[in-house]
This record gives C-alpha cells, structure tokens and sequence, in this order.
C-alpha cells in the first residue's frame, strides 16, 4: 500500500521533466553555455597576465589584502601563486555564487512562478502525483546544475598547468554549492508566498553565505579563527584547497546540505496547499502614511529595501576593513612590490600606507554604492515600461517633477549609503590602535571626496534613462572603470588624463594626496549637464510604456 | 457639477496622427464628445483605442502634422498636469507599485491630485469589496482593475477615461461600476468608455464611436448608428413569397415553405413592407439591429474608403 501511495505521488514525473525541459530549453541551454563559455577562456588571462613570477608575487600580495579576502578567498596557496591557486583562491568564489543565482532562479521560476500564474494548477489538475512537479523541478534544475559543473571541471583540464584531479574537483565544489542552493531555493518557494519573494528570501541567504565566508575568512588570514566561513557553503568550496593541498570532505559538506534542503523542501511541500505558502502573507496597512503623498516618497518606497542590503553591504566592508590595517602597513612596507603598487617610498610611514590602503578602501565603497544608485536609477526605466511611470504621469505629476523625484532621491540615499559606509570605515580606523589618530580626518575627508562622483553617476544613470532607455546598461563599464583603472594605471604608466574617463577615477579619493577641487567642480557640472539633457528630452519624447 | 466654460466639447480631437516607426496607429481620428454625455469608444485590438487615451492623457504626442487634441478645453500635451487635476482614468491592464498595498495606492493616487473623498473612498473598498491591506503584488487582474476604479470613481473629476475598465471583473463587480456610471452621468460629469463589451456600450452610452485602423468609422448615437444598418425581418405569409427576393434592399432572402427571413435596408423599408402587405400577412418580426450585429458588420467587411464619412 505505502509503496502505491509513493508511486503515486510521483505519478507523472517523467512527462513533467520533459516538458520542462522543452518549455524552459533555452533557459537552461543560455545558463549551461554562458558560465563555462565566459569562464574557461578567460582561465587563459590568470596564465598569462599573471604567469610571470614577479606577476604571481603582485597578484598575491593584492590577494592578501583585505580587499582580496573579502572578494576572493582564503589565500591558500599565496606563498607560490600558480595558476590553479590563483582559480581556486579568486575565479571559484564567483563561479559559486554565480551557479548558486543560477539555481535560485531556476528553481523558483520553475516552482513559486508557476505557481504564481496558475499554470501549476493546469497541471496538478492533470493525471499528476502531488510530490512529482517539486521533484520534476529538482530534478531539472539539479542536473542542470551538475551539467555546468562537468563543463567547467572537464574544460579546465584543457590547461597543462591545472592537474586533471583537481579539475574534477573544482567541477565538484561548483556542483556542490549548486545543489546547496538548488534546495535553498526550493525550501523558500515553500515558504513564501510569491516567487518574487521566494527569490528575495533565497538570495539574503546568499548574502548572509558570502558575508560570513568573507568575515571568517578576514579574520582567518589575519590569525583568529576562521569558524564563521565554515558555516556558509561558499566557505566549504574554499576549504577544499584545491589546485594547493586537495581534500575532498569539505567538497562534500555542500552535497549533503542540499540533500538534506531538498528532503525539506519535499516535506514542506507536502503539507501545504496550492498557491498557499508556510509563511504568513505579510499584510500591510490599509491606508497610506502621511508621508507617502510624493512622488519623491514613492521612489523611496520603490528603493528603500535595495538600499538597505546596499548600504548593508557597504558597512559591512567598510567595518571589515578597518580591523587588518595596522597589520597590512607593516606587511606592505616590507614588500617592495607592494610598495611600488601604491605608489610609495621605503621612507614614507605607517601613515601614507594606511593613506594609500584607505583610498583604495573608499574607492571601493563608493563603487558599491554607486552601483546601489545605477540599480536604483535603473528602476525607472523598468518602471516605465511596466506602466508604472504612466501610472505617475497620469496624476497631476509633471514630467520634470517626476524625474526630479527620481534624482534626488537616488542621489540622496546614495550619498547617505556612502556616508554611512564612511562611518564605518572611520569607526574601523579610529578603534584600530596601530594606526596614527592622524589618519581618520584624512579618511573622513576622503569618504566626501567620493561624493561629487557619485552624484555624478547617479546623473549618467538618469541621462540614459531619459535619453538612451534602450542602453541603460552603459552605466556599469563606467563604474567598474575606476576599479580596473586603479590596478593597472600604476604598472601600465597610463598617462594621468585616462582617470577623468569615470566619474569615480576623476577625482583621488586617497586620503593625504591634495584635493583636486577643478576635478571635483568639474564632476557637478558634468552631472548638471547630464540631467539638464536628461529633462529636455523626457519632457520631450513618448512614454515607453 | 459645471464645467468651465460652456459650449466646449469634453474631448475634441481633429484628424488626430500617431505614427510609430511606419505603423499609423492613429490615421486622422475625429472624435467629440459634449459635456456629460457617456461616449462609447469601440474597436478591434489594434484600432488604436488605447493610443488615443495616451494620446489625450499627454504620455505621447500628437506626430507634427497631426491636427488638433483638445480635453476639457486644454491641450492634452502642454496643459497636461493641469487637465489631469480635472480628469481621472482607469486602464484596461493596471500595473502598481508591488510593494504598496492597494490602501496605499489609493491614498497615494488621491494625495498626488491634492485630495480624496475619505468618505467615498471607503464606500467604494465596500462596494467593491476590496481588502485594502494586501499587497499589490498579491492581487489578482481584477484587484488591481478595483484599486484604479476606486481611486478613479472616489475623485471629483470633471471627465472620465475608461479603457475597458470591468475586463478583469466578474458581473456583479460589473453592475456596480454599472451602478457608479449612472450616478457619474447624473451628476452631470462626462465619460468616455472604450469597451468591448457591447451590452454594457449598449445600457450605459448616449454616443458611440466605432474605430477602425486609427480612424473613426462611425460615430452618433446609438439611434442614429441603428439607421445605418439593414433589419432583421422574420414573416410568415399568406400566400407565395413570388418577387420579394428580388426587392432592392433586400438581403440574405431565405424562404421556407410560408415562412420567410431576410436582412432590409431602412431605406427601403417601406416599399418591401407594402410588399408584403400585398402578399399578405400572418406573423411578422422586425428586430432593429443590435450594437453587436453593427459592430461586426464594420468589422468583418473591408474598411471602405473615406471612413469617418458616414452619412448620419
């Protein structure tokens, strides 16, 4: 009898792979094309930019930085930085978290999305068990996942520098933090009550995944304890050293977790109902705050949850930094490599070190928000063509008060993400007694200095949105510019114009260099520009939608 | 309720032009309609109905050699945020803020025009039975239909615009819009509902407009649109039904037996009546056509030329 009753429940599930499969070919084909595509030959860069021994060492003395921590791994392997370390410790993280969004997409958009447009009824009303579309899903999206992982794991062995066994096991991490996520992201089209917030649910715990590799790593390299990464599935890909001291049983941890995620998800899955969700639906309030009589009130509604996982993000780097820094001034003046990459004599201090360090630190704090504004800004132009801008303009609203609302308050929370970034790094730097009291106004100064730039970004964001809706994307090669700018111009000898090229480069953002203030007005009047010509034309053209 | 200046038409638009890329959607479109009246808007998908309510909410322009769009006396385009204090609108496919509750979008829509009927406002959640706590994102097609109605119907808006504003409704939901629109007509504020369903065209409208391919093809009233088209004429005779299919202005002649069934011209109403007379007659029927039948009869024929020109 139990075992009818199980058969039953997957009465079905062969037809639904396959007509997932079908229905979602070129999904699954883009995903399982784009990551080994974009992937494997850029491998060939880590071999040859960085393939040379004085190469390796300046690779790895950046890897060693807090910075590197944060946005790499562990470091295993720095001591002699070969090709496969150089994989294992800053390409794996992002090939993790890209296969885990890839999953969490997959998953949600074939489970809580169906669900959501009622075209899962359609089907559980055909001769299907009740457990066979969740497990259909799994199925699809977990296989998808493993085939990724084999591309990338047979790919790479197509480097005689990478050895074939860790290759394979490379492949596995990827598998790995695949499956953890495939079963995240099933668990949460349980638990919530649309895919939308299904997606939103499973991403924070992405979030909270790299936060914690990225903090128990810091601490690792700094000689704590590294336990926090070993709570987060992105830090058991790290641990298993690949390309430097293989083990396999850290690799393994993350195939686990997603068996056990996916048993959850099916258990949940069977006590709830169609459409209805474990979690409570979340009502709001039945009539509009007083403050919510604005367009400027209701663009702050729009970005209020994205600004505060930005803002998140940029306090927790910016408090991250802080605490490595007595330690790094030390480790760089020793290194002449290093030296030479932030520009410095062997006679400087602590102090210019510390200077150099922050600038970069600042720098990095306001790409984040400064990605935080290109996001926020970008709503606009998706809210248009959803008709949400319509809807605005259909009221007493006029175009440039709608605009203008738009700006203002992008700009202002940017700054304000900024600001509060800035705290926390100055937080860091002021209770880190290694470092000269002197330091903190500079790096205080130096968290303004950005702010021209970022007004300036949010400005190129508005001037697409209102001037080129079709090209909104052109705002991010500007923003990623200064970061690429700022570790090559120094080895390359760019000449010293190519940093106007950004709004983030223009001006140096170092504590201690002179304030460049024909660089920074030059920024406001850039940005004036841009939103003068970004009016003319809104006013001027058709709604997209 | 008074308009400002009497004597203007609510809507008045003259070979209206909306060219996107090569596709005219728009292709000099007349269309008036007095203070007051309900005007019917009616058409295919594709017509240009909804390009002509964007066209009138100032969301995009007139082309250059288009003639002129007037709304409540003001350009449509450069008097937009002053004529949309004076106008309210619904959308046919309603898109809001998904992290609002539909209480919110409400309050946020009426806050924009300055102010809301707190009292009407919740009459109208009654009515239309709308839990105003949820979230946009969870509401259905016609929750979403409900939030845009309620924030419409709770304003003191001069003028109307409807773009098939009951497609997500269920009939009872309907008869209550119904309900809403008669007291808009009462107080004496003026509508243009564009719609595709012709029976609530057909209860509701004191004019209709029929657009086809950016053009208007016929406009009156519904009496006078009725001239236009043929009878429905059903007769059982007395005695052979002999030349009568070969009557001008009859159509469609089917005999059977002593029964016959044939489509009239108005025009020639009254020679095939005598007609008949003379044959003799037991039974007879003649249905006027319905909104419906003259609706498919623009739409199932070739545009002809020279549309908008019909003699009324």
């Amino acid at each position: 009898m139990a075992t009818r009753a199980s058969t039953r429940e997957l009465a079905g599930f062969r037809k639904l792979v396959v007509g997932i499969v079908r229905r979602n070919r070129l999904r699954l084909v883009i995903w399982l094309v784009a990551v080994p595509g974009v992937t494997l030959p850029s491998l060939g860069a880590y071999g040859t930019v960085f393939g040379t021994e004085t190469g390796a060492k300046g690779r790895a003395l950046i890897m060693a930085t807090p910075t590197g921590t944060i946005f790499g791994g562990p470091g295993y392997g720095l001591d002699n930085y070969t090709m496969g370390a150089m994989v294992a410790n800053e390409l794996l993280i992002w090939l993790n978290v890209t296969i885990a969004l890839a999953a969490i997409l997959l998953m949600v958009h074939l489970t809580r999305h169906e669900e959501d447009t009622g075209r899962l009824e359609l089907v559980g009303a055909a001769a299907v068990g009740r457990a066979a579309p969740l497990t259909a899903a799994l199925t699809v999206v977990a296989g998808e996942v493993i085939l990724i992982s084999l591309a990338l794991g047979f790919g790479m062995m197509a480097y005689p520098e990478l050895a074939k066994v860790d290759c394979l096991a490379l492949g596995l991490a990827v598998a790995a933090t695949g499956l953890t996520f495939t079963g995240v992201g099933a668990v949460m089209a349980q638990l919530a009550w649309t895919g939308r917030a299904a997606a939103g649910l499973s991403c924070a715990v992405l979030g909270v995944a790299y936060a914690l590799r990225a903090v128990g790593d810091t601490l690792a390299v700094q000689g704590g304890s590294g336990w926090a990464s070993w709570l987060s599935p992105l830090g058991w890909a790290a641990q298993g050293r690949i390309w430097v001291n293989l083990r396999w049983w850290p690799l393994l941890l993350g195939v686990a977790c997603g068996a056990a995620l996916t048993v959850l998800a099916l258990i949940l899955a069977g006590r709830r109902d169609q459409g209805a969700a474990i979690l409570p639906e979340i009502h709001g309030p039945a009539r509009a705050d007083k403050a919510l009589k604005q367009p400027s009130s209701l663009v702050w509604r729009r970005i209020q949850a994205s600004f505060l996982a930005w803002s998140f993000g940029v306090v927790a780097v910016g408090a991250a930094m802080g605490p490595a820094m007595g330690s790094l001034a030390d480790y760089v003046r020793d290194n002449p490599a290093m030296m030479e990459f932030f520009g410095l004599d062997k006679s400087d201090g602590i102090d210019p070190i510390a200077e150099a360090f922050s600038g970069m630190v600042v720098l990095y704090l306001a790409v984040i928000m400064g990605a935080f504004g290109i996001t926020a800004m970008n709503q606009m132009h998706s809210d248009e063509l959803t008709g949400l801008v319509a809807r605005s303009l259909e009221q007493p609203v006029s175009r440039d008060k709608l605009l203008g609302a738009n700006e203002l308050t992008v700009a202002l929370s940017t700054l304000l993400g900024m600001g509060l970034g800035g705290v926390a790094y100055y937080g860091a730097v002021v209770s880190n007694r290694e470092l000269d009291p002197g330091v903190a106004p500079a790096v205080a100064e130096a968290v303004l200095r950005s702010f021209p730039g970022l007004v300036a970004t949010v400005a190129l964001a508005s001037f697409l949105v209102a001037v080129l809706p079709r090209l909104t994307a052109l705002s991010w090669p500007f923003l990623a510019y200064p970061a690429v700018h700022q570790l090559l111009s120094t080895a390359s000898d760019w000449p010293a114009w190519t940093r106007l090229a950004a709004p983030l480069s223009a001006a140096s953002l170092t504590p201690g260099t002179p304030f460049d203030w024909r660089a920074s007005i030059g920024l406001f009047a850039v940005a004036a520009l841009l939103i003068s010509a970004a009016h003319q034309r809104f006013r001027e053209r058709d709604l997209l939608a | 309720m008074t308009t400002s200046t009497d004597n203007t038409e609510a809507i008045r638009t003259e070979g209206l032009r909306k060219t996107f890329g090569k596709v005219k959607a728009l292709d000099g479109l007349d269309l008036t309609v007095e203070p007051g009246q309900i005007a019917g808007f009616l058409g295919p998908n594709g017509a240009g109905k909804s390009t002509t309510i964007r066209v009138l909410l100032g969301l995009i322009r007139a082309d250059a050699d288009s003639g002129p769009a007037s709304l409540l006396g003001l350009d449509p385009w450069l008097d937009a945020v002053e004529l949309h204090k004076r106008l309210a609108y619904v959308p046919g496919d309603v898109s809001l803020w998904p992290n609002l509750t539909g209480g919110e979008t409400i309050d946020y829509l009426g806050s924009l025009r300055g102010k809301i009927n707190q009292k009407l406002r919740d009459e109208l959640l009654e009515r239309f039975e709308l839990d105003p706590t949820r979230h946009n994102r969870t509401y259905s097609k016609g929750n979403r239909q409900k939030v845009a109605l309620i924030a419409a119907l709770a304003t003191d808006a001069e003028l109307f615009l409807f773009d098939e504003p009951t497609s997500g409704l269920d009939p009872l939901m309907e008869a209550v819009f119904t309900g809403y629109l008669a007291e808009i007509k009462q107080a004496g504020r003026t509508v243009l509902l564009s719609s595709h369903i012709l029976a609530e065209v057909e209860k509701t409208c004191d004019t209709v407009t029929i657009i086809r391919d950016g053009q208007a093809v016929e406009t009156g009233t519904l009496a006078e649109l009725r001239h236009l088209t043929r009878n429905r004429i059903e007769a059982k005779l007395r005695g052979p039904s002999g030349s009568l299919a070969g009557l001008v202005g009859v159509h469609d002649f089917v005999a059977d037996a002593d029964r016959v069934s044939f489509a009239c011209d108005n025009s020639s109403l009254e020679t095939v009546m005598s007609a008949l007379t003379r044959i003799g007659i037991e039974s007879l029927t003649c249905s006027p056509p319905s909104l419906e039948e003259l609706f498919l009869s623009h739409y199932t024929t070739p545009a002809p030329e020279g549309a908008g020109q019909g003699e009324v």
